[in-house]
């Protein structure tokens, strides 16, 4: 309390002494310390705001559709079994590559290649099942596939941080690229191996083509789980998880406490790809094929969310939760109103930036200039 | 100031929580619901918005007999794994789902056997009657019967410009080398050949079902090619554009050119109609009937339309047409009647066609891919009493053979496949 006043008269003192004619009507601190309840306060509110958002959005293209969004949203999650599972899917799906980030993203390296990652996992797992499959049993391709997925993953993202580690190259644009660089490789194996289509037909080979979706939805979901828990206690329990902490504030500190560095970066940013890999594998296990949309940029949208999750497992737990129920809803709005495929895309960028903007009162206060509001007298008093 | 704004934020969450729930109540009850999972959005595809329309048409001739039933779209549904997401979410909702575009069947039979009680249409497929799940159908149209009637058209255009042999040459645009367009421009050049003897035909291959640069460009090789009357299989307005800007009379499909800034250069359209299908389906639902592994309709059933003559036909036009369209419609006249036209097999000719051929090159026997595999191996006997029987053995189309008087003249090898 005593540092606002300290501020406020420091900023009296600044312009009486510039003579400043025109006084500020506001001004913008940074927050130093800012309350859980407040925090929570803050979310609930920027959470109920984005929802609100949306439904304004949809109102506006389909009049009189304000509610739509929110029938649609709990009828994804409760309309029916096969529905609720399909939540879950995208749920489980964007938690995952969420949480596969969050150690890169707690270092302060920022990868953008999740996308990438899965899918080139996903694809190790494709041509494990196309070329190894036929000559081994179905249980043993299925492990191939997942071994090789997480090789493959492990690589792709090793080759950025390596190039950060000892060139310090910008991991963004590296990362990002390779997203690219990993779909041009689906696209050309799409090609071989069937020419005729352009597309790689379901596999049947370690996928368990007779599983339903929802059997391996339950799989993906009990594995999502059990990576998030690993997180959670890799990134809070363990020396690793200390030390990325450490080199994500700062790089010298880390040098001159005895950590390396480099080894850090590399460790870290492979075990991003080892766990994008696993979404790959089982994305290539619930589809039986892969082309280079497949994951459909939830690899971007997880960078939001663990963003907007402030690295913190339980947020972003909360906030890929919220991310998959209104994808799910705006889906199947679109339907019901007989919208266009973009609008799901809309909705969601319309919730994450209002939420993001909202962002801005937990790290910032303002204050009003209170000599506009109040009389010149109250505020000699003050001042006395 | 807290305590304010938790209520209010409480508020607004409750609020939410109600509205939500109270508007889960169901909708009024609807006889039928078909759901359509469309590749594009209807708002900018040609090729979406005619099944949405042929859809909407049909829901509002039903309403009036007092069956009502309810539409869903699910708009930009790729033909990849996407499918399998577009087709179940209104699998969840729907008695019938439509897919609209050939490779979503691929993922169709999945969605099929999980919704044992929802009927699967996988429109302009050819899966289904192999697959022979008990609620998965394919339809298509004899979209070559339209092709052939714009064909006369574009044949009278030509004998009105000019008759030396040189002013007899048609182009044609073709998205891809497939079955389905080879069956449609080969159908077309037949229509202009029985009224323009000496017609011959160039073609250009853009790779894509809609890409307006490729059109353009296409377009513009075939003119500079020296054709003078233009069609093309492709989606977009590419094309059209591109031949009225150098005055070139244009037959297009799907979408109508007529009225509008290219109108002066529309000769004649033609477009499948899947109205009459959906019909079939409601009133096979409706009598508790079964519903055709592979169906095909055509001039006749009005599954197949072709558009008005545009200002700057040819005289007489009209009346070729409908007589053509008479025979067609009474089976005498057979669009791909072996005896006319001829059909050259060597290494750079139908190199992997299985056909027999008599001393004049005209085909007496064809064995043709009907039943689909990787190796594209053919394996049915699609020639019978000197006609090619296009569409018969299964609704998608299989005709492939290169015949002579056609040439292509840009394979689109600088696209990528």
């Amino acid at each position: 309390m005593s540092k606002t006043v300290l501020e406020k008269d420091k900023n009296n003192l600044e312009s009486n002494e510039a003579k400043a004619p025109r006084e500020k009507l506001f001004h913008i601190a940074k927050r130093m310390d800012v309350s859980l309840q407040y925090k929570i306060i803050v979310r609930v509110i920027s959470i109920v705001t984005a929802l609100l958002m949306c439904a304004f959005v949809l109102n506006i293209f389909k009049p009189g559709k304000f509610f739509t969004i929110f029938s649609s949203s709990f009828n994804a999650l409760t309309g029916s079994t096969n529905k609720f599972f399909i939540t879950l899917d995208e749920f489980a799906i964007l938690l995952g590559i969420s949480i596969a980030i969050l150690p890169a993203f707690k270092m302060k390296f920022w990868n953008l290649g999740a996308e990438g990652q899965i899918l080139i996992g996903g694809l190790a797992a494709v041509l494990v099942s196309k070329y190894i499959g036929p000559y081994v049993p179905n249980v043993l391709c299925t492990i191939l596939m997942l071994i090789f997925a997480i090789i493959a993953g492990g690589v792709w993202a090793l080759i950025p941080a390596f190039f950060k580690a000892k060139f310090n190259t910008n991991e963004t644009l590296f990362t990002l690229m390779m997203n690219y660089l990993a779909m041009g490789f689906i696209a050309f194996f799409e090609q071989v191996i069937d020419p005729a289509h352009g597309t790689i037909a379901q596999l049947t080979n370690g996928t368990f083509p007779d599983a339903t979706d929802n059997v391996k939805t339950i799989i993906a979901f009990v594995i999502v789980v059990l990576m998030t828990l690993f997180m959670f206690g890799y990134l809070n329990k363990t020396k690793h998880g200390y030390e990325l902490t450490v080199v994500g504030e700062t790089r010298n500190t880390a040098k001159y406490i005895g950590i390396n560095v480099k080894a850090v970066i590399m460790r870290t940013v492979v075990l991003c790809g080892i766990l994008c890999g696993i979404i790959g594998y089982f994305t290539v296990l619930k589809q039986k094929s892969i082309s280079p949309n497949i994951i459909g940029g939830k690899g971007f949208t997880a960078v939001m969310i663990a963003w907007l999750g402030h690295m913190n497992v339980v947020e972003v737990i909360v906030m890929a939760f919220l991310v998959a129920f209104i994808t799910r809803g705006s889906s199947v709005a679109a339907t019901n109103v007989d919208l266009g495929s973009a609008f799901t895309n809309i909705t969601i960028a319309i919730f994450l930036i209002t939420i993001l903007a909202f962002e801005f009162f937990l790290n910032y206060e303002v204050h009003f200039n209170k000599k506009i509001f109040k009389s010149k007298k109250e505020v000699k008093e003050v001042e006395e | 100031m807290k305590k304010v704004l938790r209520l209010l934020g409480l508020g607004a969450v409750s609020a939410i929580g109600v509205a939500g729930l109270a508007a889960c109540g169901g909708d009024d009850e609807a006889d039928l619901t078909i759901g359509m999972v469309c590749i594009g959005d209807p708002a900018t595809s040609t090729y979406d918005s005619n099944f949405k329309e042929a859809l909407e048409l049909t829901k509002n001739a039903f309403a009036k007999d007092g069956f009502k039933i309810k539409t869903l779209y699910k708009n930009g549904v790729g033909e990849k794994d996407d499918a399998k997401a577009g087709a179940k979410e209104l699998a969840e909702e729907c008695d019938v789902v439509l897919l609209d575009s050939y490779g979503h069947q691929y993922w169709a039979d999945e969605v099929a056997k999980a919704y044992p009680n929802v009927k699967i249409v996988a429109c302009t497929g050819d899966l289904a009657a192999q697959q022979k799940l008990p609620n998965l159908y394919n339809a298509f149209a004899n979209i070559y019967e339209g092709r052939y009637l714009a064909g006369i058209a574009a044949g009278m255009k030509l004998n009105a410009i000019g008759s030396a042999a040189e002013d007899h040459v048609l182009g044609y645009v073709a998205a891809w080398p497939y079955a389905e367009v080879v069956s449609g421009y080969t159908a077309f050049y037949l229509g202009a050949k029985s009224v323009c003897a000496d017609v011959t035909m160039k073609t250009v291959v853009t790779k894509s079902w809609g890409d307006e640069g490729r059109e353009t460009t296409g377009a513009n090789k075939l003119a500079d090619a020296g054709c003078k009357v233009i069609s093309q299989h492709a989606d977009t307005y590419g094309a059209p554009k591109a031949c009225n800007a150098k005055g070139i009379p244009n037959v297009s499909y799907n979408v109508s050119a007529n009225g509008g800034q290219l109108a002066s250069t529309y000769l004649c359209s033609s477009r499948i109609n899947w109205q009459p299908y959906f019909t079939y389906v409601v009133n096979q639902i409706k009598n508790n009937a079964t519903i055709d592994y592979d169906w095909t309709g055509g001039l006749k059933e009005g599954s197949v339309v072709v558009g008005e003559l545009g200002s700057c036909a040819a005289e007489g036009t009209k009346a070729a047409m409908d007589a053509a369209r008479a025979k067609i419609e009474s089976g005498e006249l057979k669009v791909f009647d072996c005896s006319k036209f001829t059909v050259t097999k060597d290494e750079t000719h139908n190199p992997f066609a299985d056909v027999d051929l008599d001393n004049d090159g005209h085909v007496t026997g064809c064995r043709a891919n009907v039943i689909p595999d990787d190796k594209y191996a053919p394996d049915t006997e699609v020639v019978n009493n000197g006609v090619y029987e296009e569409s018969k053995h299964r609704s998608a189309p299989y005709f492939e053979l290169q015949i002579d008087g056609i040439t292509c003249i840009d394979a689109g090898d600088a696209y990528a496949d």
